[in-house]
């Protein structure tokens, strides 16, 4: 397992974010879903090694990210996108994710060739050498997620990544998560499920810092049954029946 | 080209491997080429060329004065400091500004050792800066300077007060960002430098103000590398001051938990404390510092090298009564040779009249010291770097006159104060027959004062007497003159 989470916790003063997750997760990719302010990006924020979790256990690959050896070794094998990238404006995509590759303490004499695969897999070969300030913000976020990928990592973590892509480049990047995901960890917290639908192996739904539910794309698609759930496509009913029952206290973790 | 994104081809595990010693040349490349400093250089330029440059070259053509005007006084760290101190805090508080925080975060490399690339990269384009300006500057003088080599210890101390502005504006840029911390770290570095111009450039401040780097406190007399080295213990202190505080500085950068793993956080501990020893130390040793001869003298770091005098072939007129000087005042003997003539030749033949004009080295302990008629046969012994020497180099009516009056003032035997009545009587009346007219000698620095009517009257009387009854009076008189017994009742 390359995370493994047990009553997983995170307070903000009196606010809990993250309350008692569990979680155990190997190679594929996983879906985060759930309302703003459900906790998803704390609790990936926390996986990331950013902060710290109040209490529970947490191992990421293998190890606990509480010693800083260990950490640092999760780290090297780590990629994130945070929710809200940041960039620095004067960098090139390709300066950018070098950058990075170096940070992550990559081997230097690969790191150029990691860099151009990098930006060639997100689709930013003809902007290796735009400013990052001339970017759009699709193209931006493509950025992110090629520094978030460029050491190939074990655990990858994607806060968002599909937020200012349009519809081709959402096909697009389903397909590489799909593929990342064959090796990898791939955690994607989202807001829309139907990226979740076809890319994700599994999924997490979250609420008020809990997970309500956990399962395949079809389970949740299931929930719906029977229910009068709103939504657009099944999975959305599915989305919105565990919450609805999360509401009215006839919801089950599954 | 591709606008979509595409998976890899299946592709053997690369194997994972750490940075090794090529990540910090290659993340510096990185920060060197995305460095803020290269756009504030034409402005730091510009500063620096209006007041060290022209300051410097606008001086006497000495190495030490050239000097004083630049580096001496600190004018290089008041063009450099503030400018340096806010870009530094611009490039320390990078990943505030950019929101690239949580993504520096996560990754293996301490945030201690990438901060001090981009210390360094911000540093190095700095101290490139300042080492061409001084370079540019040192050149210039070496067209115009006839003798000598510049002193290079106030270039180190200079670039190491340039490089501590860059470090504690750094530090306070990665340590409190903030969208105002770098006009903060700016103003704050241009008041820290009035503070230290207004304490250093007080002659009441004690002699721990010579740590400050803005001090115009006795660091360069006129003669300081021509007869005697440069004294480079203040420079040197400086440069432990300095240096300490960029220790302590890059050291606190590595304190904080998310710096490195705790073997990296003691490093950081341990060189902080190392840097504010070394800062300790040297404002420790600034308070011992007392003013000797040839310079300002801090025992604990002073080499006994440096109080040997500098060997040198004096250059002479062979006219006349000959006048040498040091040849680092070459272009000031036909000056000199001028503007003792007609002085001379009214004392010419007199017993105790110099037969030989020698320059002797000023003193720091005498800032206006007086030259002297010693030895047999009678030398003048001249002090030519406390004259206040023309610039350029010309016709200057005050430097002859002032180099007229010095001689009158040893020929009468008036010391170190302005001499007697009838002293002050016979220096006025040989002055005014060598061409310095009575209304301009109140202006000679000796002279401060307008003489007393009785004592111009009696002047007047002296100087209106012919030549040979004013030397005949003499010869009969000056060593009673020169011992302060005569009274002006008993000039003619």
């Amino acid at each position: 397992m390359n995370v493994e989470i047990a009553d997983l916790t995170r307070r903000f003063g009196r606010t809990e974010a993250v309350a008692g997750v569990d979680l155990a997760l190997g190679a594929g990719v996983f879906g985060l879903l759930g309302p703003n302010g459900a906790g998803k990006t704390s609790l990936l924020r926390m996986l990331a090694t950013v902060i710290p979790p109040s209490s529970g256990t947490l191992r990421l690959l293998g190890r606990d990210p509480g010693s800083y050896s260990p950490r640092r070794e999760i780290r090297r094998r780590l990629g994130y996108l945070p929710q809200n990238l940041g960039y620095y404006p004067g960098f090139t995509v390709a300066e950018f994710v070098e950058y990075f590759a170096l940070l992550k303490d990559m081997p230097p004499g690969r790191v150029p060739a990691a860099v151009a695969t990098a930006v060639e897999r997100t689709g930013l070969g003809d902007k290796a050498r735009a400013k990052l300030r001339t970017l759009s913000g699709g193209m931006l976020r493509r950025a992110g997620i090629a520094q978030a990928i460029v050491n190939e990592p074990d655990l990858l973590l994607l806060d968002e990544p599909t937020a200012g892509l349009d519809p081709e480049q959402r096909v697009a990047f389903r397909a590489l998560l799909r593929d990342l995901g064959q090796r990898a960890t791939v955690i994607v917290s989202t807001h829309l499920v139907e990226d979740v639908g076809a890319a994700c192996t599994r999924v997490a739904l979250m609420n008020q810092g809990k997970i309500l539910f956990y399962g395949t794309p079809d389970e949740l698609t299931a929930r719906a049954a029977g229910t009068d759930a709103a939504g657009d496509a099944p999975l959305e009913r599915g989305y919105s029946a565990v919450l609805a029952a999360a509401r009215t206290g006839t919801g089950a973790w599954s | 080209m591709t606008a979509a994104m595409v998976p890899a081809a299946p592709a053997a595990r690369r194997p994972r491997g750490r940075g090794g010693r090529a990540l910090p040349g290659r993340l510096l490349r990185l920060e060197l080429r995305h460095s803020i400093v290269p756009w504030l250089l034409p402005l730091i330029v510009a500063l620096f060329w209006f007041d060290s440059f022209r300051g410097s070259l606008g001086g006497p053509p000495l190495w030490s004065v050239r000097t004083f005007l630049s580096l001496g006084q600190g004018h290089d760290v008041i063009d450099f400091g503030p400018l340096v101190a806010g870009a530094a805090a611009w490039a320390g508080s990078r990943e505030f500004r950019s929101h690239t925080t949580d993504l520096v975060t996560v990754t293996p490399v301490p945030r201690w050792t990438a901060r001090l690339t981009a210390w360094a990269a911000t540093i190095c384009w700095i101290e490139a800066t300042f080492g061409a300006c001084i370079a540019l500057m040192y050149w210039a003088d070496a067209h115009q300077v006839t003798w000598g080599g510049p002193p290079l210890w106030p270039v180190a101390a200079g670039a190491a007060a340039v490089a501590a502005f860059t470090t504690l504006g750094f530090a306070l840029g990665a340590l409190l960002p903030s969208r105002f911390t770098a006009p903060l770290a700016a103003f704050g570095a241009f008041i820290a430098l009035i503070v230290s111009s207004h304490i250093g450039f007080d002659p009441r401040s004690s002699p721990y103000a010579q740590i400050l780097p803005v001090n115009g406190q006795g660091l360069i007399n006129y003669d300081t590398g021509v007869f005697y080295p440069f004294q480079p213990d203040v420079s040197f202190d400086r440069l432990i001051f300095t240096g300490g505080l960029i220790l302590a500085a890059l050291g606190v950068l590595g304190l904080p938990r998310n710096s490195g793993g705790r073997t990296l956080r003691r490093a950081a501990a341990a060189v902080t404390v190392a840097g504010l020893a070394a800062t300790g130390t040297a404002v420790g040793l600034a308070g011992t510092a007392r003013l000797e001869a040839h310079g300002i003298v801090i025992p604990a770091l002073h080499d006994a090298a440096s109080d040997r005098p500098i060997p040198y072939t004096p250059v002479c007129t062979s006219a006349g009564i000959p006048v040498c000087v040091h040849p680092a005042y070459r272009s000031y003997l036909p000056d000199v040779t001028a503007a003792l003539s007609p002085v001379l030749a009214q004392v010419g033949g007199l017993p105790g009249a110099p037969v030989r004009v020698t320059q002797v080295p000023s003193s720091y302990l005498e800032p206006q010291g007086a030259a002297s008629i010693t030895g047999s046969p009678p030398v003048l012994r001249l002090p030519l770097g406390d004259l206040g020497l023309p610039i350029p180099v010309s016709d200057d009516a005050i430097f002859k006159a002032q180099v007229r009056l010095v001689f009158v003032h040893a020929f009468v035997g008036a010391g170190q104060g302005v001499g007697g009545p009838a002293q002050q009587a016979v220096q006025t009346a040989l002055l005014t027959r060598a061409g310095v007219p009575l209304s301009a000698q109140p202006g000679l620095t000796i002279f401060s004062q307008t003489p007393a009517p009785a004592v111009r009257a009696a002047a007047g009387r002296f100087a209106a007497l012919p030549a040979a009854a004013r030397h005949a009076w003499l010869a009969a008189h000056l060593a009673a003159l020169r011992s302060g017994h005569l009274t002006l009742a008993q000039l003619p």
